[in-house]
């Protein structure tokens, strides 16, 4: 299990602005990442840098062992599918599928074709006469028949409905298991894929806020609901991240992990603890008002 | 090599853009030309060829805009995209200056196609040897061609800021120079030269340029983005 993308320091920017402030973190081989984070956060612009398809203004940055810049070694392993991916005019669907195993080595053409009857895409049509929806399919076939050892969706669904956004997760996840590879999700809807990810960053203005393996992170947080004065007193010494008070009662989010102790207690004061999803989390922990370093790992 | 060759066959599917539509460009242009020769019934020389040169300078500029986000984003390196787009035109072209020499000599054969038109086979560039001939065609395509892909880089790298500035500066060279040229009354001196150089020699001079177009846009693609 090596590094797959190892970057310290990455930034990025622009005239005074930070768009990518002093990242760090590594991808390993064979996991599912999640790259969270809100819109202009720096999201893509971090995923454009790791396939050379923007500059770093300073920082480290190795992928597969080596800089990505003008490196085919690199960057035939990877594949960046992105929501304002550019296709020729002219280039009908099937163009599209005939040329990807040009720039993809692994490119699997049945899994391809079976994937366009799934989301019943017209292979005759012009690139530019696809809806939003047919577009981003046509991304998430390539994203998945390419089998790259390191692959990027970024915002891969724009446009698309709830049955083709749960036809991509189980075909993702379907050859996910059969060719295990390093698949960087980055997306605004993470309650739907939280059950897919097995390791989540969160970037916020530009800067690496959360670096942690989902499962540990779902603990991260609880929230305590019950009258607003036995709450206050449950509260004592620990961090908040949200409060919204309901007329006599009070619903407190809290960071960090609570011990059977204070389950306890909160049992004995009669109070109610509900675990937090991981976009309630990340929705309290980004939205400006509790802009923190919430203790990068 | 096999990266380059990627790169030219990615281009070559469309083949509206690149093979179709300047043959379909040049067909109305000659069919109209033909028309009028044939009604005049007069020796009829036409520029119409001109057509052909001027949609694969577009081209040029549009090659850019239309692949390079593409490609690059598809993950090839900017060194096989530049490769597997010279090398694309560059064989375009010289396929296309060959059925145009081809044509140039039905011309000739059948009395201009019977109504005395010259469309494919006009003074100056059609003078010399066959392979002068090839050489000045091929070498006035590219060149055009990479004129359009040249600015079309600048704009890649600069944005249209860039662009802007490129116009501004180049307007001010050239005013300077004609300004120049004509306190020193130099244009005689010019023209004279000018019309004592052979269509070879020019050809040969315009590749020159070209290879410096090239040079330059490599150096702008290899650091612009997408």
């Amino acid at each position: 299990m090596g590094n797959v993308v190892e970057t310290s320091g990455l930034t990025k920017t622009y005239g005074k602005v930070n768009a990518v402030d002093n990242v760090s973190f590594t991808l390993e081989d064979g996991k599912i990442y999640g790259l969270l984070g809100r819109n202009g956060a720096g999201k893509t612009t971090i995923m454009h840098m790791i396939t050379a398809q923007l500059f770093a203004t300073s920082g480290q940055l190795k992928v597969f062992g080596e800089e990505p810049f003008e490196n085919n070694r690199v960057l035939r392993q990877t594949c960046f599918i992105k929501e304002s991916q550019k296709y020729p005019d002219n280039f009908r669907v099937v163009d599209v599928l005939n040329v990807s195993p040009l720039f993809f080595p692994n490119w699997d053409r049945e899994f391809a074709y079976s994937l366009i009857k799934d989301f019943q895409l017209p292979l005759k049509r012009r690139m530019k006469k696809l809806s939003r929806g047919m577009l981003s399919s046509v991304g998430i076939i390539v994203g998945l028949a390419s089998r790259a050892p390191l692959t990027f969706f970024d915002e891969p669904y724009l446009g698309l409905d709830a049955v083709a956004r749960s036809l991509f997760y189980d075909r993702l996840l379907e050859d996910y298991a059969e060719h295990p590879r390093t698949i960087v999700l980055s997306t605004h809807l993470i309650d739907e894929v939280s059950q897919l990810l097995e390791h989540v960053l969160v970037i916020d203005n530009g800067k690496l806020i959360i670096n942690e393996e989902a499962e540990a992170l779902r603990g991260r947080a609880s929230t305590v609901v019950g009258l607003t004065s036995k709450v206050e007193t449950f509260l004592a010494g620990k961090e908040v991240i949200h409060r919204e008070p309901l007329g006599g009662l009070i619903s407190v989010t809290l960071l960090g992990a609570l011990t059977a102790q204070d389950r306890k207690k909160a049992a004995e004061l009669g109070l109610e603890i509900t675990p937090v999803s991981l976009q309630q989390m990340i929705v309290y922990l980004t939205n400006g008002k509790n802009a923190r370093e919430a203790g990068v790992s | 090599m096999n990266r380059v060759k990627g790169i030219i066959r990615t281009h070559l599917t469309d083949r509206l853009g690149w093979i179709f539509l300047p043959w379909i460009i040049l067909s109305s242009s000659f069919a109209c030309n033909l028309i009028i020769a044939g009604l005049s019934g007069e020796e009829f020389y036409t520029g119409g060829l001109a057509s052909i040169y001027v949609y694969m300078t577009i081209l040029g500029i549009m090659i850019v805009a239309q692949t390079y986000p593409f490609i690059i984003g598809f993950g090839a390196r900017r060194k096989d995209y530049f490769l597997g787009t010279a090398a694309t035109i560059a064989i375009v072209s010289a396929v296309f200056t060959l059925m145009l020499c081809v044509l140039a000599v039905i011309e000739v054969q059948s009395g201009g196609w019977g109504v005395n038109l010259h469309f494919f086979n006009l003074p100056y560039l059609s003078e010399g040897s066959a392979i002068e001939r090839i050489w000045i065609q091929f070498s006035l395509m590219t060149n055009l061609v990479f004129i359009g892909f040249f600015f079309s880089c600048i704009y890649r790298k600069f944005g249209r800021n860039g662009m802007f500035l490129f116009f501004v500066a180049l307007s001010v060279v050239l005013s300077f120079s004609t300004y120049f040229i004509t306190i020193a009354n130099g244009w005689d001196e010019i023209f004279n030269w000018l019309s004592g150089i052979s269509a070879v020699h020019l050809a040969t001079g315009l590749f020159v340029l070209t290879l410096v177009y090239l040079g330059l846009s490599y150096g702008l693609l290899r650091r612009a983005t997408v």
